[in-house]
């Protein structure tokens, strides 16, 4: 059985029709990329199923428990954690205190938290940063905290909302070592990206978003040479 | 942090993890100074007989508590409240009923206001909290105005526009009455003590962390499972609470309360940016500021007269230059700021 499936999920916003009944599920461990062009509603699919947003229809069920709507607190502490698309640190606390907020769900002890996010923080390559305020770390830097603070709730499935943005070429061949061995440590993964060589590395299997719809789905070779994927990302030719 | 990068209220409060056995013996250390200091600051009365000078003491021991209580809410999490003067009326009020109908002490009745406050504070946190920024403080200013007109309004209970005087009917200390200042001198400086205690407390726990990260950025905060609107309430309440405490000791102080001295907008604002200026989210910025502004307020009534409202011109422009000059608030002139301390063990 799927851990997590969306079934006809569905999101407006006024006349914008943002999620058109998306269906797919993920697998215990796998990690699916999720594509699509720019507003076609990948960002908006990651708010609606952790409680950012509600969804005005659909179902969304974790492990066969349904999650459907429930807000965000409650989204993370059923197993459900992001990371924002541009980072989002509570600049005025240390890395390692941002990282406790989230530990602080499991290990309600501060000090139990806060050795918890050591853990985390050396797990994404941060240690060396601890003590700074989030304020004073550089943007990719920035992303991995983003990351860590999301793994200190121990989530089973993980939307990463395009980490691999504005990095160079070695940050993303760490990116993608990293998110292999959170994978490896039993962490189902919803792979957002742009940077389509990260997608067909790390993703089995991809679904595409085209203006809220599911339009195609499958192992990244061949969705990525379906017409209607080409269409979405490189317009009707002649139109 | 440069002024510029910094929203005005912002504030160096990084670096709150505990480091290690060195942090420990500072801390034993730092306890042992704070309890020289509170030694000596409990002798002041036995060689201060002026008792206009001990009631400037009150005065500002008592504001001191209030700001310290208000940067709960108004400084670790963010919400600017400009309504605290209510819970403070609420805290005047109750005891000082609860004495004239019933003769119960104003122990019980400071209590139980506070109590009282702290109820209020669930049932309008529940409503404000819906609100953020410029809409919550303008949703407290309303609440506070709604008590201070509740408080006219129900003459036969509270007198109205004229108030409620406490006379004076000997030496007894249940009910709070003594012929010297020097025990409200002690009430008042408890009072700082409790407040910071309880300060203290909260920064370093699981509340204190939430806080912190819902200031910053209240939706990231709720994607790590912080539940905002409970944690706000906490914080809600305990201030309430404590403010509530400050009006019964100013009641009691004073012996005179009325609509206009406990629950006004003026009193609100003061409060507020006693913290603000002194510098919120630490311990020692609600303290200095309420040291400035009671300081300020006796000479500028010296210099200037009480009339005119002088003084309240100058509030307005120490506010102003702190907040472009210096948003973390004058505790931290004197005050290494604690975010390039963490930065040298980050690097070494």
């Amino acid at each position: 059985m799927a851990l997590l499936e969306l079934t006809g999920l569905s999101k407006s916003f006024g006349g914008v029709r943002a999620l058109r009944e998306v269906s797919f599920s993920v697998d215990e461990g796998e990690i699916v990329g999720l594509i699509g062009p720019n507003g076609s509603g990948k960002t908006t699919l990651v708010n609606t199923v952790t409680g950012m947003e509600r969804p005005d229809a659909g179902r969304v069920r974790l492990g066969g428990r349904d999650v459907t709507g429930l807000p965000a607190p409650s989204a993370a502490r059923a197993g459900l954690a992001r990371t924002f698309q541009s980072p989002r640190p509570f600049l005025h606390m240390t890395a390692l205190e941002n990282v406790a907020v989230g530990a602080l769900l499991h290990a309600p002890r501060v000090a139990d938290a806060l050795r918890a996010a050591e853990e985390v923080l050396a797990l994404v390559g941060l240690a060396g940063s601890s003590g700074l305020p989030a304020s004073a770390l550089p943007s990719e830097r920035r992303k991995r905290l983003d990351l860590a603070r999301a793994l200190a709730l121990r989530p089973r499935v993980l939307f990463l909302d395009e980490v691999m943005a504005g990095l160079n070429p070695s940050e993303q061949a760490d990116g993608v070592a990293l998110v292999r061995r959170l994978n490896a440590l039993g962490i189902a993964i919803v792979y957002i990206e742009h940077v389509m060589k990260t997608v067909v590395t790390l993703c089995p299997r991809v679904v595409v978003l085209d203006h809220g719809e599911r339009v195609a789905e499958g192992p990244p070779a061949e969705v990525l040479a379906d017409p209607r994927v080409v269409e979405a990302y490189l317009g009707t030719a002649g139109a | 942090m440069t002024p510029g990068e910094s929203p005005p209220l912002a504030h160096p409060a990084e670096g709150l993890a505990p480091a290690g056995p060195r942090a420990s013996r500072m801390a034993r250390r730092r306890g042992l100074w704070a309890a020289a200091a509170l030694a000596a600051l409990l002798l002041v009365p036995f060689w201060l007989s002026d008792r206009y000078v001990m009631h400037l003491w009150v005065t500002f021991y008592l504001f001191a508590a209030l700001a310290l209580a208000w940067d709960l809410i108004g400084g670790y999490a963010g919400q600017l409240s400009l309504g605290h003067a209510a819970f403070f009326a609420l805290g005047a009020y109750t005891p000082v009923l609860l004495l004239q109908r019933w003769g119960l002490s104003p122990i019980a009745g400071g209590v139980l206001g506070a109590a009282l406050a702290a109820a209020v504070a669930v049932g309008i946190g529940s409503i404000v909290f819906r609100l953020r920024g410029v809409f919550f403080a303008m949703a407290t200013i309303a609440f506070a105005e709604i008590v201070r007109a509740l408080l006219l309004h129900f003459r036969s209970l509270t007198q109205g526009d004229n108030g409620l005087a406490i006379p004076f009917t000997g030496e007894r200390p249940l009910d709070l009455m003594f012929r010297s200042e020097a025990p409200f001198y002690v009430i008042a400086l408890g009072l700082v003590v409790v407040t910071l205690a309880v300060t203290a407390r909260m920064r370093r726990s699981r509340i204190g962390y939430y806080l912190r990260a819902i200031r910053d950025d209240q939706d990231a905060a709720e994607s790590l499972g912080v539940v905002s609107r409970d944690v706000k309430l906490a914080a809600l309440v305990a201030s309430a609470a404590l403010t509530a405490l400050g009006g019964t000791v100013y009641a009691f102080d004073i012996g005179f309360i009325n609509p206009d001295s406990t629950a006004s907008l003026g009193l609100s604002i003061e409060i507020a940016i006693m913290a603000i200026i002194g510098g919120v989210g630490t311990l020692a910025g609600p303290i200095v500021g309420a040291g400035m502004i009671v300081a300020l307020t006796q000479i500028t009534n010296a210099a200037l007269g009480s009339r005119g409202g002088a003084s309240t011109a100058l509030y307005g422009l120490l506010l102003m230059v702190t907040v472009l000059l210096r948003p973390a608030g004058l505790a931290a002139l004197w005050s290494r700021p604690t975010g390039r301390r963490g930065e040298r063990r980050g690097a070494a």
